[in-house]
């Protein structure tokens, strides 16, 4: 029973990658080599690659020291600013996107503002360095999260040990605290870089002629969809490497703490004279990655007032994209649990399996499986094409990882004795299933659905390849307006949606501190 | 207020592998209707996997076990853990964190049975009446462990299971517990097989004591017998101080490093003879010579060196009498000794039990 859900939901999995696959092969693997080695596939890796590779170098360079700061120091208001500094991921990056371009774009508010001045044009925001400084402010707290997790974990007493072993601060810092943190740089940069290569809302709007936005468009604008199926496997090729990197380099470091119940409480450490600078630059960071955008956005909310932008139509968006995200979490969720504990009690080959294919989702960005989405409903379950089931099931596909690792981390710190004890009361496995497993593993079910709900809520390219015609979202509706420079039109759907979904993130790091 | 009757459980042949290492190498145990037998052997020993075999959690892969005359395990047969009426402690003892202390000593039950009433009787039992709305987080260890008791033998099992049920209590309240655990056994007379790497423990609350070394057991007796009469050096050493001086057998007496020694029996030759440290006996003046003295309050145990060479343990009365670097005379005081064929040699795993001290003076 358990074995075939679980291989069924495995076989949605891998659905879009086996599509994807079967409609590139109908032309012909000369003519897909062809494209896939041409020199404008090339243009795209390389320009794609530096894009990846820039950004979660910058967003570890800005992470790493705000996780310390955060946990270890006398930081002024040091509370406030675990919470702020994880808040940029809230915004979704084409918001981001929108929020610059809508404050140093033409037309836009900064231009508007020196053109008394005789400032016809300013130098353009679009490009490269624009797609850069945006994903790095609102993906920079991915690294933040896992490192600030994993300075909670270190042990003071190795630093201690350091200390009297004569090595000073700075040495300690170098030799014993960042070797231990390792892992969790790793784990952060990894979700930093695949979110850079499947990111579509911050390239489009910026122009940066990425991977995904290529993809969009030769869908979009060509229909044609065999190239569009064959570079999306060439994006799925490079996540694929990424992913390799970071399990080769993972492999190489494994640290644990030795005895386990040793650690205490780590001192904080003061900052002397340097306390309040460093309470300056948190707040320059804070004042690029969410005040200002925030700032931008309400500025246009009220011009839109003023130009009577319609409110009632929001509503409907807002509407729509809870429905979306709310069916999308419980699906994710409903997959999800028959994956985890397969994985979790099973175990076994049939278990890692299932589990290995499910986090498939996890390197398919979402354009791709939109895309493959769209010739497999289109092709294949017309029934469904064009219906809401279709996003449905591409969320699925993208975000049943992040519901997976969440239950699966709370069925973990069940105890088997706990099912045990319930079998030797006279519980049935479904019983046991029913009073013992649900329960337990409730924390992780609501972490889970809330992690997607949030995730679906942001999503853009699936959203806007697969919802029904005429269906939008809070998502689609921002990047529609925007790329139409409509800022004031984009500025209320922006506001609800960086408040709908900051709620939940901010429980969600306020649960971090253990 | 237990009617379920107890049942005797017979195990026979239990093998089990994981994966190909063989954790169980035929086990035979008996345990008799009533009684409560101790499963007593150093880590990794298979002791905990033979009581988990016993409860169902595990499938044994050879073998028969049989609770109350009814086949639970063999072949063809695995009755899985909620058909075979076991109650079973477990060593965290598993109390459901969501359930309060009266949802846990119910679970068990038949659904007309999970009174209130019901349960209270169950918690007055172990002590804890009262309690019943409370979340098992908030009572001390010696409570959740009476809590984990209660909650297995409330639906009457036919026989209860103890997984190393005092290694999560620290030394201080461990005694205590013990003692109320061993009045509770004792009163309810329900067949109780426990898993102990202490021996102590083993012997307190055992009628008999299973020794089980390497995936069998070697040695199945009450604690008296088996600590008078152990059936191994091996087992002799571990469920207590021993000394196990090489000899010349003769027939009835032996020869050894602290002078002749009646024999239980055993033919000439070479042979090892185990004295336990309190039937020895030290007197100021003689060739050997005191290396350590020990006090543990109620007596103190000196580590002597023989003229002859074999190191011995001798407990002996309250206060030091002697001390380090005194010469001294051991003889023996104790009845007819047991004695092992052949000389057996340090290096057989006995070098902890023959000899207690720093290792140069182990070594020497």
């Amino acid at each position: 029973m358990l074995s075939l859900a679980g291989l069924g939901v495995a076989a949605l999995a891998l659905l879009p990658l086996g599509y994807l696959l079967l409609r590139s092969s109908e032309i012909g693997l000369g003519r897909a080599l062809e494209i896939a080695t041409s020199q404008r596939t090339g243009e795209l890796l390389w320009r794609t690659g530096l894009l990846a590779v820039t950004v979660t170098g910058a967003a570890v360079a800005i992470a790493v020291p705000v996780a310390w700061l955060t946990v270890r120091t006398d930081l002024p208001l040091r509370r406030f600013w675990v919470v702020a500094t994880a808040l940029p991921l809230a915004i979704p990056t084409y918001v981001g996107g929108y929020a610059f371009i809508g404050a140093v774009g033409p037309r836009g508010i900064l231009q508007g503002w020196l053109e008394p001045f005789g400032v016809e044009s300013l130098p353009s925001f679009y490009g490269f360095w624009g797609a850069w400084m945006v994903l790095t402010l609102f993906t920079y707290p991915y690294v933040l999260l896992t490192v600030r997790a994993a300075v909670r974990r270190l042990d003071p007493s190795l630093e201690e040990a350091s200390r009297t072993l004569g090595q000073s601060h700075w040495t300690t810092m170098r030799r014993v605290v960042i070797p231990q943190l390792r892992p969790s740089i790793i784990a952060g940069s990894l979700l930093v870089a695949l979110y850079t290569l499947s990111d579509f809302g911050a390239v489009s709007m910026l122009r940066f002629d990425s991977f995904t936005r290529a993809i969009f468009v030769q869908y979009r604008a060509s229909l044609d969809r065999s190239t569009a199926a064959v570079l999306g496997l060439v994006l799925v090729a490079v996540t694929l490497v990424v992913l390799g990197g970071e399990s080769a380099a993972r492999r190489t470091s494994g640290y644990h703490r030795l005895h386990g119940s040793g650690a205490r409480r780590a001192p904080v450490t003061p900052l002397g004279r340097w306390r309040w600078p460093v309470f300056g630059g948190l707040s320059v960071l804070l004042a690029i990655a969410l005040v200002l955008p925030m700032a931008v956005v309400l500025t246009w909310f009220f011009r839109g007032l003023d130009a009577g932008e319609p409110i009632r139509l929001t509503t409907t968006l807002i509407g729509n994209s809870l429905k979306a995200s709310a069916l999308g979490a419980a699906a994710s969720v409903a997959a999800a649990w028959p994956v985890a504990v397969l994985s979790v009690r099973r175990g076994g080959r049939l278990g890692r399996l299932v589990e290995g294919a499910c986090w498939t989702g996890h390197s398919l960005p979402g354009v791709v499986v939109a895309l493959s989405l769209v010739f497999f409903g289109a092709r294949v379950v017309p029934g469904i094409y064009q219906t809401q089931w279709l996003l449905t099931l591409a969320y699925v596909v993208l975000f049943l990882p992040q519901a997976l690792g969440a239950i699966r981390g709370s069925l973990l710190q069940i105890s088997p004795s706990l099912e045990e004890a319930s079998r030797l009361l006279g519980g049935s496995p479904a019983r046991t299933m029913l009073r013992i497993v649900l329960p337990l593993s409730r924390p992780g079910l609501m972490a889970g659905g809330a992690l997607v709900f949030l995730t679906c809520m942001k999503e853009l390219p699936a959203t806007l390849l697969l919802a029904p015609t005429g269906y939008s979202t809070l998502a689609t509706q921002v990047w529609s307006a925007t790329s139409e420079a409509f800022f004031a039109r984009a500025a209320l759907p922006a506001l609800a949606l960086v408040l709908l979904s900051s709620l939940p993130m901010a429980v969600l790091v306020l649960r971090e501190k253990d | 207020m237990l009617n379920g009757s107890p049942s005797a459980i017979e195990v026979e042949g239990i093998q089990k592998q994981f994966g190909r290492q063989p954790v169980l190498r035929g086990v035979d145990l008996e345990v008799a209707e009533g009684s409560v037998v101790a499963l007593l052997g150093p880590s990794g020993c298979g002791k905990t996997t033979l009581l988990r075999t016993i409860a169902g959690l595990e499938r044994a892969d050879g073998g028969t076990i049989t609770i109350g005359g009814r086949c639970v395990a063999g072949p063809g047969t695995d009755v899985p853990p909620e058909k075979r009426r076991v109650g079973m402690v477990f060593q965290d003892w598993a109390l459901f964190p969501h359930l309060d202390v009266g949802g846990n000593v119910g679970y068990g039950l038949p659904r007309r049975e999970r009174t209130p009433a019901r349960i209270e009787a169950a918690l007055d039992l172990v002590g804890l009446g009262g309690m019943a709305r409370r979340p098992p987080g908030t009572l001390s260890g010696g409570q959740q462990q009476r809590v984990a008791l209660a909650r297995a033998i409330a639906p009457e099992p036919s026989a209860l299971l103890l997984d190393e049920p005092f290694s999560n209590l620290d030394t201080a309240l461990r005694v205590q517990v013990r003692t109320e655990i061993h009045h509770l056994l004792v009163g309810l007379g329900i067949t109780s097989v426990f898993v102990t790497h202490d021996q102590e423990e083993a012997f307190v609350l055992g009628d008999e004591v299973a020794v089980m070394v390497d995936g069998a057991i070697v040695q199945q007796a009450s604690p008296a017998e088996l600590y008078a009469a152990p059936a191994t050096p091996w087992v002799a050493g571990f469920v207590g101080d021993a000394n196990l001086l090489p000899a010349q057998a003769e027939r009835g007496s032996a020869t050894t490093a602290v002078g002749d020694v009646p024999l239980l029996a055993g033919g000439p030759g070479p042979a090892t003879v185990l004295l336990r440290p309190e039937e020895l006996r030290l007197a100021a003046g003689g060739d050997a010579t005191v290396e350590l003295t020990e006090f543990y309050g109620h007596d103190t145990v000196y580590l002597v060196r023989t003229a002859s060479g074999p190191l011995v343990r001798v407990r002996a009365g309250a206060a030091p009498v002697h001390r380090r670097g005194d010469q001294v005379t051991v003889s023996y005081a104790g009845g007819p000794a047991v004695s092992f064929a052949g000389a057996v040699s340090p290096v057989d795993g006995l070098a902890e039990a023959v000899v207690v001290g720093p290792p140069d003076l182990a070594t020497r």
